[in-house]
């Protein structure tokens, strides 16, 4: 018999690919002598998505849920040929993570779910301000104003 | 698996293609349980029938007038000095969220003197705990929109923790 869906299985499953793409990131980003701020980005990044996929992982599982588990490997959009393809893919999957998060508000029938998904939107919508910026945009470029809803 | 999605291979590479697909997926499932919002225990107040009145519109009626409220307090708190960043560009964002909540573009607060960077922080800070906490009580049309603005206050506070004080 399955498991009841809590909501936060599509959200965990974008975890686990951005926990991927981020360690992807730290593997090739050594090579290209990156600055001391996106290196920061990126370990930082990486540690707080893991914290917060172990978090959806108990929420899923506390819920009786079944967490839905990472995959081996994932497929990589563009080859991460220098740092700036690399902060292009951690922006990418970023704004990506925030249309998941802010999906699963929507949608979780829990509020302590809801407030979990929150907490990932808001974490992800500033690792993407972050990223935009040590790509070289100002702040009026770097922000949108409501991040993770489609066409704002 | 009833109500999962399959995770397929592709997710990094069409992160995109497969979180697009489910943003849109829940926004279709956004349209049919619009008026529920989520207690506590877990189980959701059921949907409305159709031809009676929407539970929650009351409610949403004032979680949205609290944002607004509130978004115009930052707008003004954020008046001066008129052309300096990060000043502008959150001003921007508070005249934007203001016209999603209210669907008019709200007029440019007169300036006035200009609040410590401290003290702007600090009221964005406490928009984003507020927005965080409303959206458990919201319905799901709704919801998504007060988590994106608390999100947004944080992106705020980060822009100014840059500033000096």
């Amino acid at each position: 018999m399955s498991s009841p869906p809590t909501g936060l299985e599509t959200l965990l499953s974008g975890e686990h690919a951005a926990v991927y793409g981020y360690g992807m990131a730290g593997a090739v980003l050594v090579s290209f002598s990156p600055s001391a701020g996106l290196t920061v980005a990126v370990r930082g990044g990486y540690d707080a998505l893991r914290v917060s996929r172990d978090q959806l992982t108990e929420a899923i599982a506390t819920a009786g849920g079944s967490p839905p588990e990472p995959l081996p490997a994932y497929a990589l959009p563009f080859p991460l040929s220098n740092a700036p393809a690399v902060v292009r893919f951690l922006t990418g999957l970023e704004d990506r993570l925030c249309v998941a998060a802010a999906s699963t508000v929507g949608a979780a029938p829990v509020a302590a779910h809801r407030l979990l998904a929150a907490d990932v939107l808001s974490a992800s919508a500033v690792r993407a301000t972050v990223l935009r910026t040590l790509a070289g945009a100002t702040p009026s470029t770097a922000v949108t104003p409501l991040p993770g809803l489609p066409g704002r | 698996m009833a109500g999962q999605i399959r995770v397929s291979r592709r997710f990094v590479a069409g992160a995109g293609g497969l979180v697009g697909l489910v943003g849109l997926t829940s926004i279709a499932c956004d349209a049919s349980h619009a008026s529920q919002a989520p207690d506590a225990s877990g189980s959701s107040r059921a949907p409305s029938a159709s031809l009676t009145a929407d539970p929650f519109a009351a409610v949403d009626a004032g979680l949205r007038r609290r944002a607004v409220a509130d978004e115009r307090r930052l707008l003004a708190a954020a008046a001066a000095p008129p052309a300096a960043e990060p000043f502008a560009t959150i001003r921007r964002l508070h005249r934007a969220h203001l016209r999603t909540l209210t669907g008019q573009l709200p007029a440019e607060p007169a300036g006035r003197a200009a609040p410590t960077v401290a003290a702007l922080q600090a009221a964005e800070q406490g928009v984003a705990a507020a927005r965080r906490t409303d959206c458990t009580g919201a319905s799901a049309t709704l919801a998504p929109v007060l988590a994106s603005l608390a999100a947004c206050a944080n992106v705020a506070v980060h822009l100014l923790a840059a500033q000096p004080s």
